[in-house]
């Protein structure tokens, strides 16, 4: 089997793969037929966030990647339906929302996300009741926790308010002892003192109303990290008052889950949550567990607020001195997992800026891409005229070429999107990718057909022509698609936004234009020129050789001039009556003349004369000959 | 058309036409120079249009509007803003653009909903877009980033790819040519700046190369075994290549120009602006200034940064030495060698080396150019032509005759 044929093959098989999956994919799942379609031909929001290192740091992918699942969940939370989160080009991240994105998403998206670890200075009933304080000094729900090494803490879970807080906000002048732990940075007492409980603060206290804890999050997200804060649980079941920032969830420096033990070594069944802190970190944070261990502190828990939101408030059970703590509180290891995620994202140093913003009216998308299909065909079919203008019925082959083309683009495009982990969706910029595809694909039959025209000048057969041609044309199809790769690559890197759909879509196609190049063009011009019709030189096949100047499948030697002008004048039946030579007749008569070279090379060695050097050949003189007499 | 067309490529395969594309390099040069110090120096004076995407700001789009007077969007826009004056433009045909600075979600929604009431469309038919302060400098600068990670890379593949270090400089100088030109009638035409107009620009830039590829494929062709005749200079066999080449560079040019064209002319004429235009217009400018580059600057550039090599240098030598008859040493035993060699006629060995140079050798007399003497081995063909023309139409008398017994 020519290999030809196995290539023709291998695309067959391909398509049809192509067509089967989505075929199957239609029939069984929910597939779509085609190609998904971005924001901007379908009308919707995006918004572009941009990661900013808090710290000046380097941004890595790992975090980009975490902040991104973090907001997945925070708008999934909030039930917006096919809402897409991508991290692009490095830094930013993405947000496609289908339609029109209400008020409440698009906050919940611009929220830094912040952690801080603050000492509990009180906590109250969520409700934003007037002064009364509700005194039940509900159970603390801390008891679970076992010993451990390190700090030992309980679960925040319902954290229900408590008697502490009632005390401390009554003697709020009674401050306690002074305290023992290093002071924090330039604040004026300790994080944890009672101090903090200035009336204002009280006043906000009583005000914030935790039973929706949406409305105080931003505000909670805003405040400074050297002021105290009113927060609340995610659940909206407790009000906490914290004291300034002891430590900053950057300073995390790991966090994982692991089984729950007793002194005794025995699992209890239960997970913990095991995080360590950066070294000077580790400093302030041994400094606020000890202080709060040894009751210098208004209660004897901290809070780790991400998000605005008091995640857990864990009190402490053992002061931590090397950095390194384990909060314990009955999770199950899914709980376990969840908090320490949140921690871990807490540790990262980033926070997002809206970078851009678009709303695209459904209108406008459809517009835009109605005129972008109605450009790329009125583009294929220039594209094709100038190809059948140039080139006469071996257009059929790029006619060809392209349809594959658009029939492996548009299956691998519409299995892209639907597979979840891609979802690749066009965009109008991808929609000019496919576009200008048309124009690189055409080229590199151009390179090739040309290359081909170049052998039958130079004196080849149609079919050696062929065979020659493409040994020359693929290297530098191979190049040319490198480049274009190079180029898409780079572009789909560090692009973000609609204009990636077009790197990925030049990247796609280049791909795609070798595999056609390769399994379809050649093997079918191959098998074309095995015809009567190309392979004699029909005028009409754009590979006549007396059109090309070369009427005569002979290949002219060194010295050897080709009069290729006045074969051109000869026309036609010229060419036709050379086409009809049979190829035995054509070889007996190539070896004839080679022979004739042979000897006239001997000649030119002995004897001067030059005329004598083509029996077969009074087509003139050369330079190479004027030159040898010259001299 | 296409006949006449085909007589060309096949003319100048032939080298019965010979475009001085290398002879006459320092024209070329100068005509490009000459260009994009123009352009810079108008670029200067005018600056660029930048888009909201580099300066940041908020622009709303209201679609299908009935009437696309200007007045009650700049009415509606000062009602909000009044200190600031919106840039307001018709895109297409019922699309009225309306560009202000920066406004928070709250303001948007609000102008949004003005605007759709002051031309009595539904409040759907607004795009609008926010563009924050930090967007702008981060385009810019992943901008530069892609330029020189696309350089670096490309550079080493075109330099692994022809073993040749001074070839990938010599396209990359043609490259260098295309962006400045490109830039240049960007800021002087007043182009509005976007990132589609980036993206375009990177693709142009792909684009340039894979012209300067398909020339230097066929240099590297034809001075295969350069050294081993005394017919032609390396400059002459450049040349050679680039001309042989030309047909299917305006092929590829032309095939690309067609498709980039019609999205460009939709773009342009019936959506106003946005993404269409603003690629397809980079894109169509990069490419002609590409092909230009590609055939006339890349094979001079190659044949000024290569002709110094020494072996290359003594070979130029002795051609044009032999030329003037000094030296009339034929290598006798080389030549005999190559003749037999080149014998049968479906010999692979260096065809198109040998055709080469036996193009070269036979198209240059005919070169009937202006021959003005230049200092340079490659005037040196011209030169000769005087001398043979004579002789190749004598040659074709002789030769019609014969041709009919056959």
């Amino acid at each position: 089997m020519p290999a030809r044929r196995i290539a023709l093959a291998a695309l067959a098989v391909l398509i049809l793969l192509l067509g089967g999956g989505i075929g199957a994919g239609v029939w069984k799942g929910d597939w779509q037929p085609a190609p998904k379609l971005a924001l901007d031909l379908e009308g919707g929001t995006q918004i572009i966030l941009q990661a900013q290192s808090r710290d000046g740091s380097a941004i890595d992918a790992a975090a980009m990647e975490q902040a991104r699942q973090i907001m997945s969940q925070r708008v999934n939370a909030m039930g917006v339906a096919e809402t897409e989160i991508t991290v692009q080009g490095g830094t930013n991240i993405v947000i496609d929302v289908p339609g029109q994105l209400d008020q409440a998403t698009s906050e919940a998206v611009r929220q830094t996300a912040a952690m801080s670890f603050r000492p509990v200075l009180g906590v109250v009933a969520p409700e934003g009741s007037g002064e009364a304080m509700p005194s039940d000094g509900g159970g603390e729900a801390s008891d679970g926790g076992s010993e451990g090494e390190g700090a030992e803490e309980t679960s925040s879970a319902p954290a229900d308010p408590s008697q502490q807080l009632f005390d401390g906000l009554v003697g709020s002048d009674s401050s306690m002892a002074p305290p023992a732990a290093p002071a924090e940075g330039d604040l004026p007492y300790p994080a944890w003192s009672m101090d903090w409980l200035t009336p204002e603060i009280q006043t906000e206290l009583m005000a914030a109303d935790c039973v929706d804890p949406r409305a105080q999050q931003e505000r909670v997200a805003e405040a400074s990290a050297d002021e105290p804060v009113v927060a609340c649980d995610p659940d909206g079941t407790a009000k906490y008052l914290l004291g300034p920032e002891v430590v900053a969830g950057a300073a995390i420096e790991s966090s994982g889950v692991a089984a729950d033990v007793t002194p005794t070594g025995q699992a209890t069944g239960y997970y913990v949550v095991n995080m360590s802190f950066a070294e000077d970190a580790a400093e302030s944070f041994s400094g606020m567990t000890s202080a709060l261990y040894n009751g210098q502190g208004a209660t004897a828990a901290f809070g780790i607020v991400l998000d605005g939101l008091v995640i857990s408030a864990p009190e402490v059970q053992e002061p931590s001195p090397g950095g390194e703590a384990s909060i314990s509180g009955n999770f199950s290891q899914e709980e376990a997992g969840q908090l320490s995620d949140q921690l871990r994202f807490g540790a990262l140093p980033l926070e997002f800026d809206v970078a851009s913003e678009q709303q695209i009216s459904a209108t406008l998308g459809a517009d835009q891409l109605q005129m972008g299909l109605i450009a790329g065909l009125i583009g294929l079919a220039l594209v094709v005229l100038y190809a059948f203008a140039q080139y006469r019925l071996l257009s059929i082959v790029t006619m060809s070429s392209l349809f594959i083309m658009g029939l492996l683009t548009y299956g691998t495009l519409t299995v892209l999107s639907n597979i979840p982990d891609i979802g690749y969706r066009l965009s109008l910029a991808g929609v000019v990718g496919l576009i200008v595809a048309i124009a690189f694909t055409a080229d590199s039959f151009i390179v090739y057909f040309e290359r081909v025209r170049d052998e039958i000048r130079d004196g080849r057969g149609i079919v050696a022509a062929v065979d020659h041609g493409w040994d020359r044309a693929k290297r530098t199809i191979l190049a040319s698609d490198m480049v274009n790769l190079i180029a898409a690559v780079v572009l789909y890197v560090l692009s973000t936004g609609g204009v990636r759909g077009f790197a990925f879509v030049l990247g796609l196609t280049t791909v795609l234009d070798l595999v056609i190049v390769f399994l379809f063009t050649h093997p079918v011009l191959q098998a074309l020129v095995r015809t009567r019709f190309f392979g004699k030189g029909h005028p009409w096949s754009g590979l006549d050789p007396a059109r090309l100047d070369r009427d005569v499948p002979a290949y002219a030697g060194r010295g050897r001039v080709r009069v290729a002008g006045e074969r051109g004048l000869r026309g036609r039946d010229d060419a036709e009556e050379e086409a009809r030579e049979p190829i035995a007749v054509r070889r007996a008569r190539l070896e004839r003349e080679a022979a004739e070279r042979a000897a006239s090379a001997e000649t030119e060695q002995t004897a001067s004369t030059k005329t004598a050097e083509r029996p077969g050949d009074q087509t003139g003189i050369s330079d190479d000959d004027s030159e040898e007499q010259s001299r | 058309m296409s006949a006449t067309f085909a007589r060309f490529g096949n003319d100048l395969h032939a080298g019965r036409r010979i475009i001085p594309l290398v002879t006459r390099r320092r024209t070329w040069y100068l005509l490009s120079v000459i260009g994009i110090v123009l352009l810079a120096g108008l670029a200067v004076l005018r600056g660029p249009n930048l888009g909201i995407e580099f300066t940041g700001g908020s622009e709303f789009q209201v679609a299908g509007v009935a009437d696309t007077e200007q007045t009650s969007a700049r009415d509606v826009v000062r009602e909000h803003l009044p200190d600031r004056e919106p840039k307001i433009t018709v895109l297409g045909q019922d699309t009225v653009r309306v560009q202000t600075e920066q406004l928070d979600s709250t303001e948007t929604a609000a102008l949004a909903q003005d605007l759709a009431a002051a031309y009595s469309v539904s409040p759907e038919a607004i795009s609008t877009s926010y563009i924050g302060p930090v967007w702008s400098g981060d385009v810019t600068q992943k901008m530069l980033r892609g330029v020189v990670v696309f350089l670096v890379l490309v550079a080493g593949m075109m330099a692994l790819y022809f073993r040749d270090l001074k070839a990938s400089l010599a396209a990359m100088g043609a490259l260098v040519h295309d962006m400045l030109v490109t830039a240049g009638i960007y800021l002087v035409v007043g182009f509005e700046i976007t990132p589609g107009t980036v993206i375009g620009f990177l693709t142009v830039m792909g684009y340039s190369l894979y012209d300067t590829i398909v020339v230097f494929d066929k240099v590297r062709e034809n001075i295969d075994g350069l050294t081993r005749q005394r017919r032609s200079t390396f400059a002459d066999q450049v040349q050679l290549a680039a001309n042989q080449t030309l047909v299917r560079s305006i092929n590829t040019s032309v095939v690309a120009l067609l498709p980039i064209g019609s999205i460009l002319a939709i773009g342009a004429f019936l959506l106003g602006a946005g993404t269409l235009k603003d690629i397809s217009l980079a894109l169509f400018i990069g490419i002609i200034a590409g092909t230009y580059s590609s055939i006339f600057l890349a094979p001079g550039f190659l044949v000024d940064l290569r002709r110094r090599e020494p072996e290359i240098a003594a070979h130029t030598e002795q051609v044009l030495r032999e030329r003037r008859g000094e030296d009339a040493t034929p290598a006798p035993g080389r030549r005999r060698a190559r003749t037999t060699a080149e014998e049968t006629p479906e010999d692979e060995s260096e065809p198109a080396t040998a055709d080469a140079e036996e193009d070269a050798e036979d198209d240059l007399p005919v070169e009937d150019h202006d021959t003005e003497p230049e200092a340079d081995g490659a005037t040196a063909p011209a030169a000769r032509s005087e001398r043979h023309q004579p002789r190749r139409s004598s040659r074709r008398r002789r030769t019609t005759p014969k041709r009919g017994h056959r």
